[in-house]
């Protein structure tokens, strides 16, 4: 596989233009050009490239103010943000030495040439060696596609500057195109890549499952994270500011590289000291492995891999928990009213609810109106949290390990919101749709709701002969346990403050249209009004 | 919001003592740890900067780039120190080939405080880029 390396030329002359441009192209390059300033912003905002070749005087030569090359570099590269992912060479014959010096400084130019002592055979050994070397993208790296079979597959769903890629649209042929390119920059050391699709993951970005090989022989298996450059910056803030300095104990991801193209940013987390062959995310963990390994993986979760930031909470204070899940979870009223309404059919009634789904003729307080006037105050801790913790952003080693990847969410907050979060995604979505009917999932519930206090969660009991019922019952009463651990120096800890957590996720989930099937998101719906009911 | 230099170190290296004391003075207002030296010897240092205590900027102040400075610039730089040089004479050719082989700035030569403040903190502004910047600066990619 040999990938072009993509130049823009910006040069009014045309005889520069062709003469820089013919000798790149006989080097191998793909070299397209734009004469104006105009034409060099709509080139650099429909295109993506690798190197930006600027002339200083676009308009005018004799005129010594014309300065519309730099504009391209401090305006549109600069301003955009994309010098990170295009390297800059200012060609021209009329550059001062103040802005040599501030293309070095700020536009962080590679390079500034002067075109009177211009070789043309020189500059493409030059821009070769670049590409080569200080570039760092291996333009022939081989990368093989599994369960997938081209990137433009695994592109889809991500959200790229607030949009959605959708299938077979000129975006989804720019961005896979990008994130091939992003890969050649991530293992520009490596000489082939086996990667596969992990997660989508709900925040927009995505995940792979990468195995790079080197000349020396295989690497150690990674996981990537990738999407709209920007959330890939925060996420690494997050990671320096919140991650480096707590998560610690021989088991902590760490980054190993961080890279950008135009519009997307990739991170590479490394699991090192992980029995990683076998590495895999929380959900393909869950369905596989029996009740007692997915207990010990959780307790290693939350008292060792994010013990630290647990163990520091704040003071004890009073607590908005209200104003803080419906800022995390970003929603409102209304739009919770369109999701039950649009999404879930089979859902009738106003105040109180009917599901048809149920063979009874059972009615349920509609949490959605029972709770808009209220508020949740709690006198609880705060901490630092990861903020997003489901089934995806947790990888699991051969060794029963947990590790945590995506750091986007993370931050202060309800000291319980990370196990309270699991504990939903483990009812509402690891039970999937076809391993219990409605009625069966309502018995959970209730089963679970039985607990006043946190004492009581141990000894709650629930039969049924459903395996998949049993595993998502064992597994949420140890979570709260955990949870339990986590605020038990709070002499006014009391477990109604993990249920006003779990009643805010379980109505998040509701609004899951297009990514869980109705029966899950009716009985998010059921676990909400019941714990409404116990909230009052 | 702009950065502080405060509080970093910074090794002001030049023959000129009446330069080098005006950066200092000029630098130490600001909290910043300056240490002075007429000359690099990188026997003396290694240990000093072995010790965790490199110098987050190194400034070499010289009238012109001869040999003499090119050999300093370059252990600097091979010490994987960040080098910022003023310079009395400085044709376009030298400025980029410094810019070529590392250095974060080269400037002509002032001695007008608020401008040397001024591109002392630039340097330290512009590494506090964005996340991509700043994984470079620390070798991760």
């Amino acid at each position: 596989m040999n990938r072009p390396g993509r130049i823009l030329m910006v040069e009014n002359e045309e005889r520069w233009r062709k003469l820089v441009g013919d000798t790149l192209r006989s080097g191998g390059f793909q070299v397209d050009t734009a004469s104006t300033l105009v034409e060099a912003e709509a080139a650099l905002r429909s295109n993506w490239y690798h190197l930006a070749i600027l002339d200083i005087r676009l308009d005018d030569d004799s005129d010594d103010t014309d300065v519309e090359g730099l504009k391209v570099l401090y305006g549109e590269i600069v301003a955009a943000s994309i010098r990170d992912a295009l390297m800059i060479i200012v060609l021209s014959s009329f550059g001062t030495k103040e802005q040599m010096r501030q293309a070095f400084t700020e536009g962080k130019v590679i390079d500034f040439v002067d075109k009177t002592k211009f070789n043309n055979l020189h500059f493409r050994d030059q821009v070769q060696q670049l590409f080569a070397g200080e570039a760092h993208n291996n333009l022939n790296l081989a990368i093989h596609w599994q369960q997938v079979e081209t990137p433009q597959q695994a592109v889809v769903g991500l959200e790229v500057d607030g949009n959605r890629v959708k299938r077979d649209t000129p975006e989804q042929k720019r961005i896979a195109e990008e994130l091939d390119d992003l890969l050649c920059r991530l293992f520009y050391k490596a000489e082939s890549l086996v990667v596969q699709p992990l997660s989508t993951g709900k925040s927009g970005a995505m995940v792979l499952l990468a195995e790079p090989f080197y000349e020396a022989g295989p690497g150690q298996r990674v996981v990537v994270k990738f999407g709209d450059f920007r959330g890939i910056d925060a996420e690494y803030r997050n990671f320096e500011e919140y991650v480096q300095p707590f998560i610690g104990g021989g088991r902590s991801t760490s980054v190993v590289n961080l890279r950008r193209t135009s519009c997307l940013g990739g991170i590479v987390y490394s699991m090192l000291g992980s029995n990683n062959d076998a590495l895999e995310s929380f959900a393909g963990f869950y369905a596989r492995a029996d009740i007692a390994t997915i207990k010990e993986v959780l307790s290693r979760l939350f008292l060792e891999t994010c013990g630290p930031w647990y163990a520091n909470p704040s003071r004890l204070q009073l607590c908005d928990l209200t104003d803080e899940y419906q800022k995390l979870l970003g929603w409102t009223t209304e739009k919770l009213e369109n999701a039950v309404a649009q999404g879930l059919k089979s859902v009738h009634g106003k105040a109180t609810l009917k599901f048809t789904d149920l063979s009874n003729e059972r009615t349920f307080t509609n949490p959605i109106p029972a709770t808009a006037r209220q508020k949740f105050l709690r006198t609880t801790y705060q901490c630092t949290t990861h903020g997003d913790l489901n089934e995806s952003n947790i990888m699991v080693d051969g060794s029963g390990h947990a590790w945590l990847i995506d750091f986007d969410c993370i931050g202060s907050g309800h000291i319980l919101r990370d196990v309270a979060e699991l504990d939903s995604v483990v009812r509402l979505q690891l039970l999937k749709e076809n391993e219990c009917t409605l009625e069966e999932r309502l018995a959970l519930e209730e089963a679970l709701c039985t607990a006043a206090d946190f004492s009581q969660v141990a000894e709650t009991v629930f039969s049924t002969n459903n395996l998949a019922l049993t595993k998502a019952f064992a597994i949420a009463v140890h979570l709260r346990t955990l949870g339990y651990r986590l605020v038990q120096h709070n002499p006014q800890a009391d477990l109604s403050e993990y249920h006003v957590a779990l009643f805010y996720y379980a109505l998040n989930t509701v609004r899951f249209h297009s990514l869980l099937p109705s029966v899950q998101r009716q009985h998010a719906l059921i676990a909400a009004s019941l714990l409404a009911d116990r909230l009052e | 919001m702009k950065f502080s230099f405060k509080n970093k170190r910074i090794l002001i290296i030049d023959h000129q003592k009446y330069w080098r004391e005006l950066l200092a003075d000029t630098l130490a207002e600001a909290d910043s740890q300056v240490t002075l030296l007429e000359d690099y010897d990188y026997q003396t240092e290694a240990p000093y900067f072995a010790s965790g205590k490199a110098p987050d900027l190194v400034i070499i102040g010289c009238v012109r780039i001869g040999p003499e400075e090119r050999e300093l610039f370059h252990r600097v730089l091979e010490d994987g120190l960040h080098l910022m040089v003023f310079s009395t004479l400085l044709p376009t050719d030298e400025m980029r080939e410094l810019f070529r082989e590392g250095a974060e700035d080269v400037a002509d030569k002032t001695y007008d405080k608020k401008r040397l403040v001024n591109a002392v903190e630039e340097v330290f502004n512009a590494r506090e880029g964005d996340s991509y910047r700043r994984a470079e600066e620390k070798g991760l990619s």
